[in-house]
């Protein structure tokens, strides 16, 4: 007990210095972010003569360039398409997937996890190419239908991984007590492992959400300008901005680009921890 | 009810296997078409001369891979792959961890702002974070040059992004900066599990927080390590090709090439997809060989 | 069409719900044959064009959307329907032109004309050249009307017939010439002279450090700007014979006492802070820009660049001037590095007729005329460069008349290679960086391109 005096006092130094090492650390992640915003309102020529500066006053008209020169708007509408497409997709394919794989024990179980688990080292970026050539000769391209499909396929092997923990961590007693209720396969799948997994459709959502709102080789290598999705939009708009340097526009671009996830990250984060707490990692 | 089971259990057996079947069918399916079947078309086609436009694909079995063995720009770019991966998750972990076990142990009142914001970064696009900093590190109006010379370290100023020597590591930063948030949450998921009577007993030991660090957390979260750490490998892999794509696109003169934007080069710039295909077959092996021997490195010590 | 979408998965959502009551365990649920993507039929298919050639005949036209843009695309297919009335010309203009017609290119849906420059970063233009997919137009060029119309030296060259069979396989549009970009008003007010000898060039950099400039910068990530220094001093020391040498990588080519002498006077830049501070790390537009306010006195670049910094701040009293780049002896032959982005058909065209007379018609004068006004650049057409003064500033106007001034041009292409992973004219640019900032010398720079001869000589395209 006599100790506790100066255990108090070293914790309230230690304390302080993380205090400011996590300030510190902060400013580092923060700064560049709203100077992506701040820069978004200036214009061209404010932004050449010191990027640095805070704009002379709020020029919407960036925005209005982005949304109107480079189509920004379609393209948002068509990233919020692709994206909860397949994050639907995903989740109709993983979710009997990870059921039939983390619960019951059959011929090529084993097999099959393995088999997925292999594709946690594909990356679809390594397989872009002949995807391409894949969906060229089934002429399937320039088709958001088909991009959601892509993505739910190329990110099938991680989710199910995780999915696959989560479902193993739910205890058998509650299987056992559904079936003496009368559930089968399906409603035992429906009534018990879905609800008690649902932390973890969260984890996997968010995520998926993340990674597919800012995918962008695949949805360029298949993607026409009718059907761009944001990220390649953007690209689109850096490329056009190489001949007209217009900055201001260009900013106004990657704040679009990046306000809907950081929006959809700030609602979601406290399920997302809780969500991530459920050991499901565990290997 | 529940009886029955035990006299019908060739029917049941049945209904299940039909259940599996069908939950199983429709991802296998997809994966099958959209992960499989390219992968294997990525070793087919390396063995072949192809420009990728024409229907004319000639065999010319390992020759693409002969002359990558001779091609020193291929070497480089698998080097400055092989410094990001090491280089990048060495310093990502250290990070995550160290700002993990600090708010976990720390119970500041606001862990959880942090915890926010630190992960903010990971919501960006790479496209945005590509070109926030190409700006940072911009020679002369760059805020990084702006701020040493302000210090009065004038010498340390460089063209980050146009010399050899400094390119690849102001790349990683860049990566970093992104990676660190999303490592630290998933840590501190793993570490708010730990029982804090654990930390209590050690801390009636008398141990400290640099000891309890060593004893109890790590070996604590050592499965979810493992696993990030394969994830890491992979994720970083392809994290180096988008940044270096919308940062520097290989210059100068090849220093920050990595082995995926080399992949695309010959693909799509050179018309030279069997050649492209030889690389990504590299990649492959490069990603499941680090994967196996981090794997390997670690299990030792897993519970 | 998202909409539908986003329905479908709904109503997937909702049929799954009903499998969750109990006890009808088995009934058949396969939730994943509930969307067939009956929403999503490929748009480019309605497309398709009837082709029956009696009623309106239709021409696929796809253009990059480039520093030219697409104003003078819009414009010339409604003078060329003008003309045709059973004519629709179809404008499909991007940026990323490159990217959107791959596809079409390899399942034979080729678009029947093509504008997209050999340089442009998709590579399509190369990779159609190598695998020989181009229609031959040099009956475009036989006629009369066209043959005597075009300025010397722009047809018969390595980049309009790449096989070196005397056929003619692209047409060149906007033609450029490079140089050194200058502002007049600082020249002006130091009484400085511009330099005309590479002597002249650096003693004048060491004038231009008293005041507080560097003598040069140039667009450090895009190292192939450099093009408009190095080729003209490499062709005027050898002769345009010898260059053709190493342009087709005979043995010895490259390591030619007058090359490895043109590349000492680049090399040159790397001492005495002649280039400009963190140059190697600039992009195109970053390295423009800190030239434009003030901070070096010339920069390499071609006719486009006044147009393409139209509206970034610049130093006070800045007035545009244009040089052609340095020479050894005052006396030599003054060339000057000379561009052209190319138009051409696809050998797949199906309208491959109708696509000439297209081609044809953009050296019209009324063409012409077009794209002085809405594009600011001409075809390299006699007369042309009067059509576009009223358009362009006295710098730029300067660029396209050089050749009345006793410069000549020099159209250089490497030759082709295909199923080599390596590219030479990259390779020869790439090694700017190390050369200017003092990593290699300029003999190391000739053995390496040497090397590279070496390497690529077996995989010429003939």
């Amino acid at each position: 007990m006599k100790g506790r005096h100066p255990q108090n006092i070293r914790r309230l130094i230690g304390n302080t210095s993380l205090r400011m090492v996590l300030i510190l650390t902060s400013l580092i992640v923060v700064l560049p972010i709203l100077w992506v915003i701040y820069t978004s309102f200036k214009t061209s020529a404010e932004f050449l003569n010191n990027p640095w500066a805070l704009p002379s006053s709020l020029n919407w008209s960036n925005y209005a360039n982005a949304i109107s020169k480079a189509n920004m708007g379609d393209y948002f509408m068509n990233s919020i398409g692709v994206t909860l497409g397949s994050l639907g997709l995903l989740f109709v394919l993983i979710v009997p997937a990870a059921y039939a794989l983390s619960r019951f024990k059959f011929k090529f179980s084993k097999g099959i996890t393995m088999l997925f688990m292999a594709g946690l080292f594909i990356n679809c970026n390594y397989i872009v190419v002949p995807i391409f050539m894949i969906l060229k000769d089934m002429g399937l391209l320039n088709n958001l239908f088909v991009l959601c499909i892509v993505y739910a396929a190329t990110t099938m092997p991680f989710n199910i991984y995780l999915l696959t923990g989560f479902m193993q961590g739910i205890a058998k007693e509650y299987e056992e007590a559904a079936q003496i209720d009368g559930c089968g396969y399906w409603g035992t799948l429906f009534r018990v492992i879905i609800p008690m997994s649902k932390p973890g459709f969260v984890t996997i959502g968010v995520f998926a959400f993340m990674s597919y709102w800012n995918e962008y080789i695949l949805a360029l290598t298949v993607l026409k300008p009718d059907h761009y999705t944001l990220p390649v939009g953007l690209k689109n708009l850096m490329e056009v901005q190489k001949f007209a340097t217009d900055w201001g526009a260009m900013f106004a671009g990657l704040v679009i680009v990046m306000m809907p996830t950081m929006v959809f990250y700030a609602l979601v984060q406290k399920k997302l921890t809780s969500g991530l707490s459920l050991g499901g990692l565990k290997g | 009810m529940t009886n029955l089971k035990k006299y019908m259990p060739k029917k049941q057996q049945t209904r299940r296997n039909i259940a599996i079947t069908v939950s199983l069918l429709p991802a296998l399916a997809l994966y099958a078409l959209f992960v499989i079947y390219p992968t294997f078309n990525v070793f087919r086609t390396s063995m072949y001369q192809w420009s990728g436009l024409s229907k004319q694909k000639t065999f010319i079995g390992f020759e693409n891979f002969i002359r990558l063995f001779n091609d020193t720009k291929f070497w480089t770019a698998l080097q400055n792959t092989i410094f990001l991966l090491i280089f990048c998750t060495a310093i990502t972990m250290i990070l995550a961890l160290f700002f993990a076990a600090a708010l976990t142990q720390s119970k500041l009142k606001e862990k959880n702002f942090y915890r926010v914001l630190f992960f903010f970064p990971n919501v960006l696009s790479i496209v945005v974070i590509g070109v926030l900093f190409s700006n940072i590190y911009e020679p002369n109006m760059g805020i990084l040059n702006s701020l040493l010379r302000g210090i009065g370290l004038n010498h340390l100023a460089q063209p980050w992004l146009g010399s050899g020597k400094t390119v690849l590591w102001a790349i990683g930063v860049a990566m970093i900066w992104q990676a660190v948030g999303y490592y630290m949450v998933m840590y501190m998921a793993g570490m708010d599990g730990i029982s804090p009577e654990l930390y209590e007993a050690a801390d009636i030991d008398g141990a400290s927080k640099f000891v309890q660090f060593f004893k109890i957390t790590i070996p604590m979260i050592w499965g979810i390590l493992r696993v990030t750490l394969v994830f890491f490998i992979t994720s970083t892999l392809n994290m180096s090709f988008l940044f270096v794509n919308v940062m520097t696109d290989g210059a100068p003169n090849g220093s920050s090439e990595v082995l995926l934007t080399y992949m695309y080069r010959q693909a799509f710039t050179n018309a030279n997809f069997g050649y492209a295909m030889a690389i990504a077959v590299i990649i492959f092996i490069v990603a499941f060989a680090l994967a196996i021997i981090s794997n390997i490195l670690t299990k030792k010590n897993d519970a | 069409m998202k909409r539908k979408l986003i329905a479908a998965l709904m109503t997937t959502a909702l049929m799954g719900s009903v499998f969750t009551g109990c006890a009808q365990g088995d009934v058949e649920p396969a939730p994943e044959t509930g969307e067939q993507p009956v929403a999503e039929k490929p748009a480019d298919e309605q497309k398709e064009e009837p082709a029956t050639s009696e009623e309106k005949q239709t021409l696929d036209v796809a253009v990059f959307e480039g520093g030219y843009g697409r104003a003078y695309w819009d414009a010339v297919a409604e003078a060329f329907e003008k003309q045709n009335p059973n004519v629709d010309v179809v404008i499909n203009a991007n940026p990323e032109i490159g990217e959107i017609i791959r596809p079409d290119l390899l399942s034979g849906n080729a678009p029947d004309f093509i504008y997209l420059p050999t340089t442009n970063k998709s590579g399509v233009t190369n990779a159609l050249i190598k695998d020989k997919l181009l229609a031959d137009i040099s009956d475009v060029f036989e006629d009369p009307a066209i043959k005597d119309k075009i300025l010397p030296g722009f047809i018969d060259n390595v980049a309009t017939s790449p096989y070196g069979d005397g056929k003619v396989y692209l047409a060149p549009l906007y033609y450029s010439t490079t140089g050194l970009f200058y502002n007049k008003t600082v020249f002006e007010q130091n009484g400085w002279e511009v330099p005309v000898t590479w002597d002249d060039f650096y003693a004048l950099g060491d004038k231009a450090k008293e005041k507080g400039r560097a003598l040069i910068t140039y667009q450090g990530l895009a190292p192939g700007y450099m093009e408009a220094m190095l080729i003209p001093a490499m062709v005027a020391s050898v002769g345009p014979e010898n260059f053709e040498k190493a342009l087709n990588y005979e043995d010895g080519a490259w390591e030619q006492e007058g090359i490895v002498k043109a590349m000492e006077q680049v090399a040159k830049m790397s001492t005495n802070n002649y280039l400009m501070e963190g140059t190697v790390a600039l992009s195109h537009t970053q390295a423009q820009q800190q030239w434009l306010k003030g901070d070096a006195l010339f920069i390499p670049c071609g006719s486009w660049l006044e147009g393409e910094m139209a509206e970034s701040p610049r130093e006070d009293g800045f007035e545009w001037g244009f040089t052609a780049p340095p020479v050894m002896n005052a006396e030599d032959t003054k060339y000057v590095f000379t561009t052209f982005e190319e138009m051409f058909i696809p050998a797949d065209s199906d309208q491959i007729d109708l696509a000439k007379e297209f081609l044809k018609f953009q050296y019209s004068d009324e063409a012409v005329a077009l794209n002085a006004e809405k594009a600011k650049g001409i075809p390299p057409v006699k007369g042309a460069a009067e059509q576009l003064k009223q358009y362009v500033s006295g710098a730029t106007y300067e660029t396209y008349k050089l050749f009345d001034q006793g410069y000549e041009p020099t159209i250089v292409r490497f030759a082709s290679v295909q199923g080599t992973e390596l590219d030479p004219r990259t390779e020869l640019f790439n090694q700017v960086a190390p050369v200017v900032s003092g990593e290699m010398s300029a003999a190391e720079w000739a053995a390496y391109m040497e090397n590279i001869s070496d390497s690529v000589r077996d995989y010429v395209v003939k």
